[in-house]
C-alpha cells in the first residue's frame, strides 16, 4: 500500500467511522464531532483567565479515556479533541489580552501591547478579528510543515537509526531541553536529571522493584499521569491560588469597553499583516519544531522582528494591527510544529505534546515514533493511517476555527468575569477525580499531590517543570534503549561511540549545554 | 511443561464442554455477588490481556447482571498484580487476570516475587499463546534450522525475546548447537515486531501478535515454542523437535485470593468459560482471531497445569544454573 | 561583609545554595547507601552468559550527575558577579509557608473526609442495628458510594476558595456545591463501571 492510500484511509476513517447523526444525508462521524466541541471548549479556556490548553489537556484527558475506553478506535476521538483544544486555546488566548490588558498566558502577552490600545480606541472587534485571523494562519502553515516534514523525519530516522543512535538522540534532546528550557542551564539540568532518577524509582526490570523501600504501591514506579499532572498542573494550581492569596485585597477594575469607529477587518488590512503573518509563522514553526522552546519566546521573537521590519503609523505598541498579527502568528505557529518529533521520533517538545504523547500511551493501537510512517508493501500500516487521521483532524479544526473560531471568540469576552480563585479549586478537585478514576486508588492522588508540591517549589526557585516532566516521560525509554543497545552489540561498553551518528548526537548534547551555559543572558 | 499441552488442553476442553453442559441443565442454587466484583488486569490498557478481560467483563455485565469493574495494575509482566490481588479479600468478589507465567516461571525466577502458589484460587484459562519464533521473509529463512545454519558459520544474530525465559531458552539453543546469539530482552510482543520490521534485530519471539504478518507473507514463523505446531505454520519445527524440550507458551488465566468458597470459583469459572466459548461473543472473537480459538481450563485440572508449569521452570532453572 | 565572594550571592539566592548542598550531599547518600541497600542487581550483571545492564546502572549514573551538576551549580551561584542574579530568581518566602501550611490542612482534611467518611456512616448504620453490610460490598450503591466524595470534595474546593479568600462566603460554599454535584454528574451518569474515590479496585 503506498503513501496515498494511507492518506486516504486517514481521511475515510476521520469522517466515516462511527457516525453519530447526518446532516442533509451527510454522516457526522464521533471524531469530527470531538474535534468541534475540543475547538469550542479550547477557545473558551483560553478566554479564561487561570486556566490555559494545557490544564484543560490535562483534565479532558482522562475523562476522555473515560468515555471512549482503551481500544485503538477511540484514538481519533480523543486526539480529535485535544487537537480542537490545543487550536482553540490559542485562539481564545488573545481575547483578555485585547479586550482587559490581561494576558491569559505569557503567550499572549506581546498582544496586549496593541490589542489593548486599539480596544481604548473602540476598536475591539477590529483587533479580535486581526487576532483570529493571523493565529488561524499561523497554525495553518504550521501544519502544513508538521504533515510534510514529520513523515520524511520518520522515515530518515528509521533507515539510519539502531537502537545506540536512539538512546543518543533522547539524550540529545533531554540536554537540549534542560539548556534551553528556563533561564540557567545548570538548574535546568538538574531538574532534568531529577525527573531521570525520580522515573526509576520502582521501575527495573529485578523483582525488586528498586529504591521502593518495600513498598508495594511503589511496586510499578509513580504512575506516569500522577507525576506529569501533578508537576504542571497542580504546581501551577497552587503557585495561583498563592499569588491570589497575596493579593486579595487588590481589587481589579474591569474596564467598560464602548464600541466605535471601523471594527472590521477589510482586504486592505490582510494586505497589510500578510508579510508579518509570514515572518511570523516562520519563525514560530521553525522554534516549534525544536523540543523544550515554547511559544512564549516565538510570541516575543515575532513581535520583536515586526517591530524592526514595521514602517508608519500607528507605530508597535501604539495600536498596530501589524503587532496584534505578528505575536499572534507567531505563538501560533508552534503548535503544529511542535508535534513533528512527537510524531515522528515519539519525544515531546512542549507541554501539548506531552498530553498528545501520554494520550496514545494510555490508548493502544498507535505509539508515535519512526515506525509510524513505515510502508509496508501490500499491507496497510495501521499507526500511518491514524497518523494522517490526526493530520486530517487537524485540517479539519483549522477550517472549523477560519469559519466559526472568530464568531466564538467574540464572544468569550464574558469569560474574563470568572472568579479564578473560585474556578482552580475545582480544577484541583477534577484532576485529582480524575487521577483516581484512570489509577484506581488514592495512592497515584496522594503521589499527585506530592508532585503538585515538587512543581510549586520548582516554579517557585525558578526550575524547569517542562525539563522535569519530559526527562520523567523519556526516562525509561533512554533506560531501555540503553539495555538494548548494550545487549544488541554483544555487550559493547562504548556502545554510544560506536557509528558516527551516535558520536555526532552524543557531542552535540555536550556542546549544547556549553554553548548555552555560555551564553544563557544573551537568551533571555 | 513437557509437550503435555496438547493431551491437557483436550482434556481441558472436554472437561469445559462438560461443567457447561450440567450448568446449563441443573437447576442449583447459583453463587451470586453481594457486591461489585473488582477485576484487577496485570498488563497495561490496550494490549491482549486487557482486551480480553474487558470485553470478558463487558459480557458478563449483560448475562449475569455482576458488576464487574475492571482497572488496569501493571508492571513486571503480572507480578505487581499478583502481590496485589494476594492480599485482597477472598470472597469472591477479587479477582485479577495475567498469563501462568506469573504464577511459574517468573515467580521462581524473581529472588522477592512476594507470592507463592498457595496464594491463589486458580479460576480460569481463556486462550493460550501462539509461541513462535518470528524473522522476516526477507531473510530468506524457511525454518530455525536455516538460522543456525547460518549461525554456526560464524555469524551472530541479534535476537529479541519478551522475558527472561526467552533469553534462558536462548542459551539452550546456543549450548545445544554451539552457536552465539546476542539476545535482547523487550517489554511486550509490539515492541518486538517493530525491532524486526525496522531491522533492529534479525528474529525474535512473538506470542500471537505476528499472526497477520506471518498470514500476509511478510514474516515467517521459524520454529513453535509451544509443545505441538502452529496452527498457522505447520511446517516450523517446535523447540522440541530441535532437542530443547520445553514448552514455553503460556495461557491467559483468570485467578483470585487464595480460599474463595467453593461456588464462587466454580460460578466465575463456569460464566467465564461460557462467555470465552460462545463464538458469538466478542472476546470469543478476539482470541479466535489472535490466538487461535479459546482453551479453557478450570477446577483440578486447571491445578494440576499450574503445578506441571512449576515442574518444568524449576527444571529449567536448575539447568541454568 | 558585601565584599566577600560569599555573602551577597548567598543572600541573594539562599535556596539555590541550600539545595546544591541538599542534592550532593543526597545524591552522596544514594550512591552509597540508597542504591546498594535497595537494588536487587548491579550496575552490570552477567548472569548466565549474557552480560547485561542492571537495575543498578541508571539511578547510579543519574546520582553521580546530580552530584556534578549540583556542585556546580552551588559554586556559580557563589562565585558568578551580582549582575548576573537574574537566573537565580526566588520567590520563596514565610508568607509562603504560611499559605502552604493552610493549604495542606484543608486538602488534607478534605481527603481524610473522602477516604474514610463513607466506611464510617456505614459502620455507624450497622451498629446502630441498620444490617447494611460492608461498605466494600456497598462501594458501588447510592448513596453510601458518595458520601465520601461529596462531603470530602466539597471541604476541598470550600477549604481552598476560604484560605484564599480570607473568608468565609455563602456564595463560595454555594460555588464549591454546585461543583462537586457536577463533578460528580459528570462522572456518575454516562459511566456505570467507574467508581469515584474512594471506591477503586485496588
Amino acid at each position: 500500500m503506498g503513501l496515498l492510500d494511507h492518506i486516504w484511509l486517514g481521511i475515510v476513517t476521520v469522517f466515516t467511522v462511527d457516525p453519530v447523526f447526518s446532516i442533509a444525508g451527510l454522516p457526522i462521524s464521533m471524531t469530527i464531532i470531538m474535534v468541534f466541541l475540543g475547538l469550542i471548549f479550547g477557545i473558551f479556556v483560553g478566554a479564561t483567565p487561570g486556566i490555559g490548553g494545557p490544564v484543560a489537556m490535562a483534565i479532558s484527558l482522562p475523562i476522555l479515556i473515560s468515555i471512549f475506553g482503551f481500544k485503538a478506535d477511540a484514538l481519533l476521538p480523543v486526539l480529535g479533541f485535544l487537537v480542537g483544544i490545543m487550536k482553540g486555546s490559542t485562539v481564545g488566548g488573545a481575547v483578555p489580552a485585547i479586550l482587559f490588558n490581561t494576558p491569559g498566558t505569557p503567550d499572549s502577552l506581546m498582544t496586549t501591547l496593541d490589542g489593548y490600545p486599539l480596544t481604548k480606541k473602540g476598536q475591539p472587534g477590529k483587533a479580535l478579528r486581526v487576532a483570529h485571523f493571523s493565529s488561524v494562519s499561523g497554525d495553518t502553515i504550521s501544519d502544513i510543515v508538521l504533515i510534510t516534514g514529520a513523515p520524511f523525519l520518520a522515515i530518515i530516522v528509521e533507515r539510519f537509526l539502531d537502537f545506540p543512535e536512539k538512546a543518543a538522540l533522547i539524550i540529545l534532546s533531554l540536554a537540549f531541553v534542560s539548556a534551553v528550557v528556563g533561564s540557567n542551564v545548570w538548574k535546568g539540568l538538574l531538574a532534568a536529571l531529577l525527573g531521570l532518577f525520580m522515573a526509576y524509582i520502582g521501575t527495573g526490570e529485578d523483582g525488586h522493584p528498586r529504591l521502593s523501600m518495600g513498598s508495594d504501591n511503589l511496586a510499578n514506579g509513580f504512575p506516569l499521569i500522577s507525576a506529569v499532572l501533578g508537576v504542571l498542573i497542580l504546581g501551577e494550581v497552587f503557585k495561583s491560588l498563592e499569588d491570589m492569596w497575596r493579593e486579595m485585597r487588590e481589587t481589579s477594575t474591569i474596564t467598560k469597553v464602548e464600541v466605535k469607529g471601523d471594527n472590521k477587518l477589510h482586504l486592505s488590512d490582510i494586505r497589510k499583516i500578510l508579510p508579518f503573518i509570514g515572518i511570523s509563522a516562520s519563525i514560530g514553526t521553525m522554534i516549534g519544531a525544536l523540543p523544550g522552546i515554547g511559544s512564549t519566546l516565538a510570541a516575543t521573537l515575532g513581535y520583536a522582528t515586526g517591530r524592526k521590519i514595521h514602517k508608519g503609523s500607528p507605530a508597535f505598541g501604539e495600536g498596530a494591527i501589524e503587532g496584534i498579527a505578528a505575536t499572534e502568528a507567531a505563538n501560533s505557529a508552534v503548535a503544529g510544529a511542535n508535534l513533528i518529533p512527537v510524531l515522528s521520533l515519539g519525544i515531546p517538545g512542549n507541554i501539548s505534546a506531552v498530553f498528545i504523547l501520554l494520550a496514545t500511551e494510555s490508548i493502544g493501537g498507535f505509539v508515535p515514533g519512526p515506525q509510524v510512517f513505515r510502508l509496508v508493501p501490500d499491507q496497510i500500516n495501521q499507526e500511518m493511517v491514524y497518523a494522517f487521521g490526526l493530520f486530517t483532524a487537524m485540517i479539519f479544526a483549522n477550517g472549523l476555527n477560519w469559519t466559526f473560531g472568530g464568531v466564538f471568540m467574540r464572544w468569550m469576552g464574558v469569560m474574563i468575569k470568572i472568579p479564578k480563585q473560585r474556578l482552580l479549586p475545582i480544577v484541583l478537585l477534577l484532576t485529582l477525580t480524575a487521577i483516581y478514576v484512570q489509577q484506581t486508588n488514592m495512592f497515584a492522588v496522594y503521589v499527585t499531590l506530592g508532585f503538585g508540591f515538587l512543581g510549586y517549589f520548582m516554579r517557585k526557585l525558578n526550575f524547569s517543570v517542562l525539563a522535569f516532566v519530559i526527562a520523567y516521560i523519556l526516562a525509561n525509554n533512554l533506560e531501555e534503549s540503553m539495555r538494548q543497545a548494550f545487549a544488541v552489540t554483544g555487550a559493547d561498553p562504548w556502545f554510544l561511540f560506536a557509528s558516527p551518528t551516535s558520536i555526532i548526537f552524543v557531542v552535540i548534547s555536550i556542546l549544547v549545554v556549553i554553548f548555552f551555559a555560555r551564553n544563557q543572558k544573551d537568551l533571555n | 511443561m513437557f509437550a503435555l499441552t496438547n493431551t491437557t488442553t483436550r482434556l481441558a476442553v472436554a472437561g469445559l464442554a462438560a461443567a457447561a453442559f450440567m450448568t446449563t441443565f441443573t437447576a442449583q442454587a447459583e453463587w451470586k455477588p453481594k457486591g461489585p466484583i473488582s477485576v484487577v488486569i496485570g498488563f497495561a490498557a490496550g494490549g491482549g490481556t486487557d482486551t480480553q478481560a474487558r470485553l470478558i467483563s463487558a459480557e458478563l455485565k449483560k448475562r449475569k447482571g455482576w458488576n464487574m469493574i475492571p482497572s488496569n495494575l501493571s508492571g513486571r509482566g503480572g507480578v505487581v498484580m499478583a502481590r496485589k490481588l494476594k492480599s485482597m479479600p477472598n470472597d469472591g468478589l477479587s479477582i485479577g487476570m495475567a498469563v501462568t507465567e506469573v504464577f511459574g516461571y517468573n515467580m521462581l525466577a524473581s529472588k522477592k516475587s512476594g507470592y507463592k502458589t498457595s496464594d491463589f484460587t486458580y479460576i480460569a484459562t481463556t486462550t493460550s499463546s501462539q509461541m513462535g519464533i518470528v524473522a522476516n521473509t526477507s531473510k530468506g529463512w524457511k525454518t530455525f534450522k536455516d538460522v543456525i545454519a547460518a549461525a554456526k558459520k560464524g555469524k551472530v544474530f541479534k535476537f529479541a525475546g519478551m522475558s527472561a525465559k526467552h533469553a534462558d531458552i536462548n542459551f539452550l539453543i546456543e549450548q545445544k548447537y554451539g552457536v552465539k546469539f546476542n539476545t535482547v530482552v523487550l517489554r511486550g510482543g509490539r515492541k518486538v515486531m517493530n525491532a524486526i520490521i525496522a531491522g533492529d534485530v534479525d528474529l525474535g519471539y512473538g506470542a500471537g501478535i505476528q499472526a497477520k504478518a506471518v498470514m500476509s507473507g511478510k514474516m515467517v514463523n521459524l520454529a513453535s515454542g509451544l509443545g505441538e505446531r502452529l496452527r498457522i505454520s505447520p511446517n516450523a519445527p517446535t523447540l522440541v523437535e530441535m532437542g530443547i524440550p520445553y514448552d514455553i507458551g503460556a495461557k491467559f488465566i483468570f485467578v483470585a485470593p487464595a480460599g474463595i468458597p467453593a461456588d464462587a470459583r466454580k460460578a466465575l469459572a463456569d460464566a467465564i468459560g461460557e462467555v470465552i466459548n460462545d463464538p458469538s461473543t466478542k472476546a470469543s472473537k478476539f482470541v479466535s482471531k489472535r490466538y487461535g480459538g479459546p482453551d479453557v481450563v478450570t477446577g483440578k485440572k486447571l491445578d494440576a497445569y499450574i503445578a506441571n508449569e512449576i515442574k518444568a521452570a524449576k527444571v529449567l532453572m536448575k539447568l541454568m544454573k | 561583609m558585601t565584599t566577600g565572594p560569599f555573602s551577597p550571592k548567598m543572600q541573594k539566592a539562599p535556596w539555590t545554595v541550600g539545595l546544591a548542598i541538599f542534592f550532593s550531599l543526597a545524591s552522596l547518600l544514594t550512591l552509597f547507601v540508597w542504591i546498594p541497600l535497595d537494588i536487587e542487581t548491579g550496575v552490570i550483571e552477567t548472569f548466565r552468559r549474557r552480560v547485561t545492564i542492571g537495575d543498578a546502572m541508571a539511578p547510579t549514573i543519574m546520582a553521580v550527575a546530580i552530584l556534578v551538576v549540583s556542585v556546580v551549580m552551588g559554586i556559580l551561584t557563589v562565585f558568578e558577579p551580582a549582575e548576573n542574579s537574574s537566573d537565580v530568581k526566588e520567590d520563596l518566602d514565610k508568607q509562603s509557608f504560611v499559605f502552604l501550611a493552610r493549604l495542606v490542612i484543608v486538602v488534607s482534611i478534605g481527603l481524610v473526609l473522602m477516604v474514610y467518611l463513607g466506611p464510617m456512616v456505614v459502620d455507624l448504620i450497622n451498629t446502630l442495628g441498620g444490617e447494611i453490610g460492608s461498605y466494600r460490598n456497598l462501594r458501588a450503591t447510592y448513596p453510601y458510594k458518595l458520601i465520601g466524595y461529596v462531603f470530602g470534595g466539597f471541604v476541598l474546593i470550600f477549604g481552598i476558595i476560604s484560605v484564599v479568600e480570607n473568608r468565609f462566603s455563602m456564595n463560595g460554599a454555594l460555588v464549591s456545591i454546585i461543583a462537586v454535584v457536577v463533578i460528580t454528574m459528570l462522572y456518575e451518569l454516562p459511566f456505570d463501571n467507574l467508581l469515584l474515590p474512594p471506591n477503586g479496585a485496588n
